[in-house]
């Protein structure tokens, strides 16, 4: 087991070492300059040469590599050469030296850590009421599909989840904002997370779960159902049933533990992607989330919200999957001794 | 009759749901099993028995039915018995024991629990004494540390350990009847003679019915009381083992008997059956068995439903209208051995061949934990030209790595393969010549994944033909030659592998095989997965086609029976060691290894008059596994430290028998005593 | 009982390597095409689905020749009952193109950016999968990480970051799309070669001296191409949404464009007032990715139960 946490530990720097050159290389890519953003529109084009020189953002990208890497490890932190910046009042870089700094946004004029965790949180919470209600739904929903399978309530089932799972995010928000906001005027059609206004936290927060949720249960309902389906054809669920137990014994104490255990590594993708992915939600909602800064981001070319984000991404990914491989491990024993 | 039958089937027929109708795997079936018997219910695949192992548990899936007629246990009817009083039944009264343990044990329940639900949800004893229940039951399956077991899992046990529990647990609620599906099936030959003499014991000791299913007539002719023979879903032949072993009525149970190899002369052509398997369904008016039988009389055979009749004295039926014309001798093997060339100089040296597997498990192979398992240590021994050489073996005895180091699919890490002068053992495949290639050709044991299903059998062949470098124009020809040659019909040629049967697809495999014309055809178990009739007419066209192309068979195999059939001489290999090689016939007259003397004492005889006495192994720690006798740990002639510590010597038996062991050949003359019929471990 | 259907297509394609005559591989296409509908008839899902696919391909393929108003040009005069009306039958869009025209001819868009995506997206994945399964080692070490990586990023992020930096034309579309198809099929190939290559034929392929690139691409990976086909039918659903979120978006193919996608991202600026110009190209969209999802579902259904 020891063992076990040290491989995924190692192996784990050994992604984030790789996506952290990834990232840096695209993000190289991004037009436009880091000190023209920084500056605005209205510098001129000698003010934006000094401040490159300054933030030493013409070294070479290895240097500049190393020295983003020491940052974000609290090793080093953003020099700025301010003999040649003269007087200059430009906004607060955070130049202190910490673990996790990730530099400073130009889209936000904030430190980046103070953006990030801020959205982290947000789509934390609405992952977190979404899963709420997908989980439960998706399992009850498989579990019935494939314990009855083939009959009508299962085809009627089953077509109901591909067909929901089909549509597409922004989609169903313009469907249920038609339906919900304008027809009906019982939800708001944003959720900026502000209780000022006339709605409150949650009734804001109900239209974009209610997306998620019909745009996600369908996929991991189907899941269940076809891994509920394999493992009660397999012979060991016969040898329950020839033990003369009865239907709801085979059923909780032999399928449902063994047919649980394949769809636990998709739940858990999708807490990833519940997250860190719901940028078309949050766009329709106008919802503060991570996956809405992201997109803001990138068009804007905010290079080191970008990097910072992804960077957090990926170990949210490593996060979950480690997390799925423990549960894998608990549910099935043939792993532990692996 | 003085008791009421214990189960008894009355014209019941089984169908299942298909497209367009239903197709009946089993007809009119009509039979009776009394207490405290052993029945054997033999027949092939797709023949309905396991389908009627199943209506007797009243589970048939989704698309099966009893369309017709009743099965009763204890007069009571089983059929259209309700969901609550087939519960009561299943576990309570009917027991199974299944194929393949593996799969029929949960492997996310400890095997506690999964032994002891059944009875506590049939009220047999409380959840408290469930512990001690179940430490009683696996003592009595003769496992050994029992409190221990109960909170394991399936995976952490071996193949016959496992095959205990599944036994233990079908006792464990002390039912009346226990069918057991092929309960040995997968299992090796000598943990099958372990299984099976439990069985026995277990059966006298709380006084159950046994339900044998099985292919296998020797585990039947040895176990079983009565026996019904099954074809194409109906009972053809139905006697006490005497009548059905010493006195078959039926031309089917007849050439099945006639075909097995190993019972008579060696090497001569057997009589196999001619055809296929019927698939289930397939409309055959009069009797199913007709178009492959020899006896068929056209008016006779096909203008009316058959029945099964007791023309003779007892309980002996048989379902065809000229069992009395039927009689005397069986259908013989061919009087000419199949042998034209006779084996002749060496053409293969093996010296000190080795192969150990290491797992290493670490991320990216920083850091590895290494785990080595010996596949082969040291093989000595060579192959002469013409020959058919066996290996046998158990599994996990490297046989099978050894051929793929041969064909140069694995290679070896030390030692030498000599053939023409050249060292091939760490030659693989892709740096082999053309020629070298040519030489050495496989036949692999499953048919099913033998050929490439994109493929039709004649581009297979136009394929390994053009690459064994025959020009283009020639390659229609040949490809209707090497047909003609496995005996397969030529339009067989635009067919795909999943319209050909698993016989049509072993030939075919056969023929690709030959397509090269090697010196060398190595052959991974090519029967076993064939059913028995099937078998015989591959086994004759293996050795036809050695015979008539002067090859050496190089024949892997864990079928005793086989390998007496075929081979001219026999290298015997335990956990990667060779511990005997020599002559087939004194190899089998004289076992002087004791593990050759093991495993073939537990050889199931398809004659009940002569019994099987299969030799126990021992179990006992190694001090140094690695040093000393490989097979040490578990022989029934240990000596002392002299075998852990020391490599045993090579032994001359005879001119052609050596074997590696500390006894001389004189001491090994001494009789063992045989498995006890019941008790200890 | 037991037989399993022929999931394979029957007919011998391909594995004959005689010439044949264009007439004699046209009655043979024919054929094919005639056996799958034949397959896909059974389900009643997989055919509801493939006629909801078939009404798009048939919009698609007949736009040029439809008494359709141009997709562009701007009716001004429209906008004043912007509903749907005998000249505009689904009305106009907020800047009064015709709304069916656009949508008919935003078919033309999503099916033909989709399959060039997903046939590119599977030959480059279908290869990297097969070559990281059949020599296994470092070099599949090394793929699986990769795709492990790619797949663990928020890959809509990716597709932005790459569209913003090379801007957006119909080429970066696809490329972006194969950024999320190519891991994903390569590691669904990767699975289904290395049980395929255990198999013996594989063994006796070897025996006979074939290459590695014969045994990869012509022995086994034939052979995957059951599951292979039910996945991109999927995937080509997947696809019509990506490239519609793209649009969406606002990273899509540029405005005047007819791009389901961007006409919905048009029309919600203006949905309190008129939702319609934003449901019609929702309703399109949507259907025809159902199609595609029940004809693979249905077709999965098939090869389950058979």
């Amino acid at each position: 087991m020891l063992s076990f946490i040290g491989q995924r530990l190692l192996q784990s720097c050994i992604v984030l070492l790789a996506c952290s050159v990834l990232v840096f290389s695209i993000t190289e890519a991004t037009p436009g300059s880091v000190a023209r953003k920084l500056l605005g529109p209205f510098a001129n084009g000698q003010q934006v040469a000094i401040l490159t020189e300054a933030l030493g953002l013409n070294r070479p990208a290895y240097v500049r590599y190393a020295d983003w890497l020491g940052t974000i490890l609290g090793l080093t932190h953003v020099s700025v050469d301010r003999s040649a910046m003269k007087n200059w009042s430009l906004p607060s870089l955070d130049t202190n030296t910490y673990f996790g700094n990730f530099g400073y946004s130009t889209l936000y004029k904030k430190p980046v850590n103070q953006v990030l965790w801020d959205r982290l949180k947000n789509s934390a919470l609405l992952a977190g009421v979404a899963l709420a209600f997908i989980i439960p739904i998706s399992i009850l929903v498989g579990v019935i599909c494939g314990l009855c399978r083939y009959s009508l309530l299962d085809r009627a089932l089953s077509i109901v989840c591909v067909v929901t799972t089909a549509i597409p995010e922004f989609v169903w928000g313009i469907l249920l904002i038609t339906v919900f906001v304008l027809k009906l005027g019982i939800l708001p059609g944003t959720a900026p997370l502000q209780a000022s206004g006339d709605w409150s936290i949650g009734q804001q927060l109900a239209l974009p779960a209610l997306v998620l949720i019909l745009f996600d249960f369908g996929y991991i309902a189907r899941i269940v159902r076809s891994s509920v389906i394999e493992v009660s054809n397999r012979p060991y669920v016969r040898t329950a049933v020839l033990k003369g137990l009865t239907r709801w014994e085979v059923v909780s104490r032999h399928i449902l533990r063994n047919a649980m255990i394949a769809p636990l590594t998709v739940i858990l993708l999708q807490i990833n992607f519940l997250i860190s992915g719901v940028v078309v939600t949050e766009v329709i909602f106008a919802y503060p989330g991570f996956g809405r800064m992201l997109l803001e981001a990138a068009l804007f070319g905010d290079v080191s919200i970008i990097q910072g984000a992804a960077i957090v991404a990926v170990l949210l990914a490593i996060l979950t999957q480690f997390l799925g491989d423990l549960g894998y491990r608990a549910l099935n024993p043939r792993m532990r001794d692996a | 009759m003085s008791t009421t039958p214990i189960l008894s089937y009355r014209e019941l027929s089984v169908a299942y749901r298909a497209v367009g109708g239903s197709v009946e795997a089993v007809r009119a079936v009509t039979f009776d099993v009394e207490p405290r018997q052993s029945f054997g219910l033999v027949g092939e695949s797709g023949c309905g028995k396991s389908t009627l192992a199943m209506a007797t548990m009243g589970y048939l899936g989704d698309s099966g039915f009893i369309s017709h007629g009743s099965v009763s246990l204890l007069g009571k009817d089983l059929v259209g018995m309700d969901a609550g009083a087939l519960r009561a039944v299943r576990g309570s009264q009917i027991a199974m024991v299944y194929q393949d343990p593996m799969a029929s044990l949960n492997p996310a329940m400890t095997i506690g629990r999964q032994l002891t639900e059944g009875p506590v949800r049939h009220g047999l004893f409380a959840r408290r004494e469930a512990r001690e229940q179940a430490i009683e039951m696996l003592r009595g399956v003769r496992l050994a540390d029992a409190e221990r077991m109960l909170d394991r899992y399936p995976h952490q046990l071996s193949g016959g350990q496992q095959q205990r529990v599944v036994i233990a647990m079908a006792l464990i609620a002390r039912p009346k009847l226990i069918l057991l599906d092929e309960p040995t099936t997968g299992l090796d030959v000598t943990v099958e003679a372990a299984v099976l003499d439990l069985i026995a014991s277990l059966k006298e000791r709380f006084g159950v019915t046994l339900l044998y299913i099985s292919h296998n007539l020797g585990l039947v002719a040895q176990v079983c009381d009565r026996v019904a023979i099954m074809y194409g879903g109906e009972i053809v032949e139905i006697g006490s083992v005497d009548d059905i072993f010493k006195n078959p009525r039926h031309p089917y149970t007849r050439a099945l008997l006639a075909c097995l190899p190993g019972a008579g002369e060696t090497r001569r052509r057997l009589p196999a059956l001619p055809g296929q398997i019927p698939s289930p369904g397939a409309a055959i008016p009069g009797c199913v068995f007709g178009p492959r039988c020899g006896e068929f009389h056209a008016g006779l055979c096909d203008s009316r439903p058959i029945t099964l009749e007791r023309p003779f004295l007892g309980d002996h039926a048989v379902r065809c209208v000229r069992s009395r014309a039927i009689s005397g001798a069986m259908p013989a093997s061919s009087p000419a051995p199949l042998r034209r060339v006779p084996p002749s100089s060496p053409l293969v040296g093996i010296e000190g061949v080795s192969k150990t597997y290491v797992s290493a498990k670490g991320p990216f192979g920083l850091k590895p934990a290494y785990r080595t398992v010996n596949a082969n240590a040291g093989l000595d021994f060579e192959a002469n030209r013409s020959e058919v050489l066996a290996i046998v073996g158990e599994s996990g005895s490297g046989k099978s790595t050894f051929a793929k180091i041969l064909t140069g699919l694995e290679t070896a890490d030390e030692g030498k393969i000599i053939i023409g002068g050249n060292d091939i053992a760490r030659t693989p495949a892709r740096r082999r010549s053309r020629a070298l290639l040519k030489t050495f050709q496989m036949v692999f044991q499953n048919p099913d994944d033998t050929l490439n299903p994109s493929f039709s059998v004649a581009a297979a062949l136009r394929r390994s033909l053009k690459k064994a470098g025959v020009p283009r124009r020639d390659l229609a020809r040949r490809v209707h030659e090497l047909l003609a040659v496995v005996r397969l019909p030529q339009e067989l040629g635009d067919r795909r592998p999943y319209r050909l049967s698993g016989g049509q697809k072993q030939r075919v495999a056969i023929a690709r095989a030959l397509a090269a014309g090697p010196s060398v055809l190595v052959c991974d178990e090519p029967v076993s997965a064939l059913d028995v009739s099937v078998q015989a007419a591959i086994t004759n066209l293996l050795l036809d086609v050695q015979d008539s192309n002067a090859m050496t068979i190089i024949l892997i195999s864990h079928d005793l029976g086989l390998v007496q059939h075929m081979a001219d001489r026999v290298v015997v290999m335990y956990a990667g060691h060779v511990v005997q090689f020599g002559a087939a016939r004194d190899v089998y007259s004289r076992p002087q290894h004791p593990y050759t003397e093991v495993l073939l004492s537990a050889r199931l005889n398809p004659d009940p008059r002569r019994p099987t006495h299969a030799i126990p192994m021992a179990r006992r720690e190694s001090p140094a596994p690695g040093k000393g006798c490989c097979f040490a740990a578990r022989c029934p002639r240990y000596i002392g430290p002299v075998c852990d510590a020391e490599a045993p010597p090579p032994r001359p038996a005879s001119d052609r028998n050596v074997f590696y062991c500390h006894w001389s050949p004189a001491d090994l003359a001494r009789p063992l005593p045989a498995m006890p019929a019941s008790g200890s471990p | 009982m037991g037989k399993a259907a022929p999931t394979s297509l029957p007919a011998d394609s391909g594995a004959s390597p005689a010439r044949r005559g264009s007439a004699e591989r046209f009655i043979r296409l024919a054929g094919l095409v005639a056996y799958a509908w034949r397959y896909v008839r059974r389900s009643g899902t997989a055919t509801f689905g493939l006629t909801l696919v078939a009404f798009w391909v048939a919009a698609a393929l007949l736009a040029p020749l439809l008494p359709l108003h141009d997709p562009i040009a701007i009716d001004y005069a429209a906008l004043n009952y912007p509903y749907p009306t005998l000249n505009h039958w689904l009305g106009v869009d907020p800047k009064g193109r015709d709304m069916l025209a656009r949508i008919v001819w935003g078919a033309r868009i999503a099916l033909g950016l989709a399959p060039v995506s997903v046939l590119c997206g599977y030959v480059i994945g279908c290869a990297l999968g097969t070559v990281a399964a059949y020599f296994g080692g470092w070099i599949d070490t090394v793929a699986s990480r990769l795709i492990d990586v790619i797949l663990a990023f928020p890959v809509l992020v990716l597709y932005i970051l790459l569209i913003t930096t090379v801007g957006p034309s119909a080429l970066n579309i696809v490329a972006a799309a194969l950024m999320s198809i190519v891991p994903a099929v390569a590691r669904l190939t990767r699975g289904l070669i290395l049980e395929l290559k255990t198999r013996d034929f594989v063994a006796a392929a070897q025996l006979r001296g074939e290459s590695s690139l014969y045994i990869m691409f012509v022995e086994l990976l034939p052979n995957a191409r059951g599951p292979v086909i039910l996945d991109a039918c999927a995937r080509f659903g997947w696809t019509i949404v990506l490239i519609g979120i793209l649009g969406f978006l606002g990273v899509g193919l540029p405005p005047p464009t007819p791009d389901w996608g961007g006409m919905i991202r048009e029309a919600t600026n203006v949905l309190l007032v008129w939702p319609h110009m934003a449901i019609f190209p929702c309703i399109a969209l949507a259907t025809l990715v159902i199609g595609f999802n029940l004809v693979a579902d249905g077709i999965a259904e098939l090869s389950n139960r058979a």
